[in-house]
């Protein structure tokens, strides 16, 4: 596949507090094989050069595991591609020509930064608020010694996937955060040791998801759609159920 | 209150207002019996009045229930995304599930234009001294009014359809299987719609007639 000339529209923001604008940028000579990130490392090295501040993003990973890198791309949260970050975006999926336009996450509860990069620390809040097991820790116990059902297992392990990158509350039309929330509760829901914590977990974790100004779930599906690991909307049924419990 | 509960409540409400609308449709259909049946309808209604009552007081009640949640949601659903997006495109959202709150809105308008037609019989001064049948047959021959109630039931067949499914979901019933939901949220809405819409459009077609 022949080298790929792109043009870009990007969303730069000095601040949280300043005004922002989008401002193009040229993407020459870009390899098929490049990730969404290397195509945008290449576009910042060159900036670096010409002394221009580069565009802000976050990434870690760049494997789709770590969940940092969020910017909406052509308006869908991780680009187009189903069940794909957008550090694993391939550019090969982009016409030769092509305007690509690149926006931060856009909800209240991600006050924004600079540039693409939002603070979620609203997410952290949220777990810190009922989303684990209180135990105390010691040798870790024998793999067998606690026994769980296939199918339970199985759905824990669905729910478990949620890398927290938000997408959900950025694809929403409310900005809801039930995705990600549902995905967290469901995880310990379905296993013994979430058991004894079940109902202060979910109406204190819901709670939190409240105060952060996240919106509520009008279940137009939209992000089971864009999450890069396929969470289905059953998470929030689940959430909801576990909620009418507490 | 909790979002959750705020959408259990409005979940309530909306389910309830689906039973009336089953049972109102069951009484309107009878036009297709003729006058005598038809106007005895009411009638037989007004023999039970504490039956008659407690139905109203209920409907109210679930009517401002359902308005104030749904206020009170698409608020804080606003507030929750105060810059929008330039470019934002739905992958699967329904129409229906996006257009909930104008819906909405066009029923409770819809609402109020009905009660004043056939309730309280303001629109039709001229008419409002005959039986009911005759006011209903009269008024659907004028093509705006026939229209309007066509239009009316659009939006709500866009309301129900999504509102079955989202109303399980809220209150977890699609724990097992959401897709069973869906086609069953399409069905009531397609059901409902037909039946209401063959009213004004058989008058109006002059298959029913004074
Ligand atoms: C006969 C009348 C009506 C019926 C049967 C009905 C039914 C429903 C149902 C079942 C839901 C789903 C609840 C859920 O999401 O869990 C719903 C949602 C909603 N309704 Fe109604 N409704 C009616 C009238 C109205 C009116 C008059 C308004 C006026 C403002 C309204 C505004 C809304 C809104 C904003 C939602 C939330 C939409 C969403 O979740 O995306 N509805 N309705
Ligand atoms: S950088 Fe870790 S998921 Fe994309």
């Amino acid at each position: 596949m022949s080298l790929l000339n792109l043009k870009l529209r990007v969303w730069r923001q000095k601040n949280g507090t300043s005004k922002g604008a989008f401002v193009n940028y040229d993407a020459p000579n870009i390899s098929p094989d490049m990730s969404f990130l290397e195509m945008l490392d290449v576009v910042n090295e060159k900036l670096i050069t010409q002394n221009q501040e580069p565009i802000a993003f976050e990434s870690d990973c760049r494997e789709g595991i770590c969940g940092a890198c969020s910017m909406v791309i052509n308006g869908i949260p991780h680009g187009k591609e189903r069940g794909t970050t957008a550090c694993q975006l391939h550019m090969r999926h982009f016409k030769n020509g092509e305007t690509i336009v690149i926006e931060p996450w856009r909800a209240r509860a991600f006050p924004l930064i600079k540039d693409l990069v939002v603070d979620r620390t609203a997410f952290d809040r949220i777990q810190q608020a009922g989303g684990f097991v209180s135990v105390n820790t010691g040798s870790a116990p024998d793999a067998h010694a606690i026994l769980v059902h296939k199918d339970n297992a199985e759905k824990a392990f669905d729910a478990a996937a949620c890398i927290g990158c938000g997408a959900c509350v950025a694809a929403c039309k409310n900005a809801s955060a039930m995705l990600f929330v549902g995905s967290k509760i469901s995880q310990l829901a379905h296993l013994p040791q979430g058991d004894p914590e079940r109902k202060r977990r979910a109406k204190a974790m819901v709670m939190q998801m409240d105060a952060e100004g996240f919106g509520s779930c009008t279940n137009t599906l939209e992000c089971e759609a864009v999450c890069p690991k396929e969470i289905s909307t059953r998470v929030i049924a689940e959430l909801n159920w576990e909620f009418m419990r507490s | 209150m909790a979002s959750i509960s705020a959408k259990i409540l409005m979940a309530l409400s909306g389910l309830f207002l689906m039973g009336f609308l089953l049972v109102h449709l069951l009484g309107n259909l009878q036009i297709y019996a003729g006058p005598e049946v038809f106007n005895a309808y009411p009638e037989t209604l007004r023999h039970y009045p504490v039956l008659l009552w407690t139905a109203r007081v209920l409907l109210i009640l679930a009517f401002t229930l359902h308005i104030l949640t749904s206020i009170y949601l698409s608020t804080k659903n606003k507030a929750a995304r105060p810059v929008a997006y330039a470019q934002k495109h739905s992958v699967q959202a329904s129409l229906a599930s996006r257009t909930m709150l104008l819906g909405g809105l066009v029923i409770l308008g819809f609402l109020l234009f009905h009660l004043a037609h056939l309730t309280w019989r303001w629109v039709f001064p001229e008419y409002a001294a005959l039986d009911l049948y005759t006011l209903t047959v009269l008024s659907f021959q004028n093509s705006l009014v026939a229209a309007f109630y066509v239009l009316a039931q659009v939006f709500l067949a866009l309301h129900l359809s999504h509102g079955f499914s989202s109303a399980a979901q809220t209150l977890s019933l699609t724990r097992w299987c959401a897709t069973t939901f869906r086609f069953a949220g399409y069905a009531f809405a397609l059901a409902i719609t037909l039946g209401y819409v063959s009213i004004p459009v058989s008058i109006w077609l002059g298959l029913v007639h004074a």
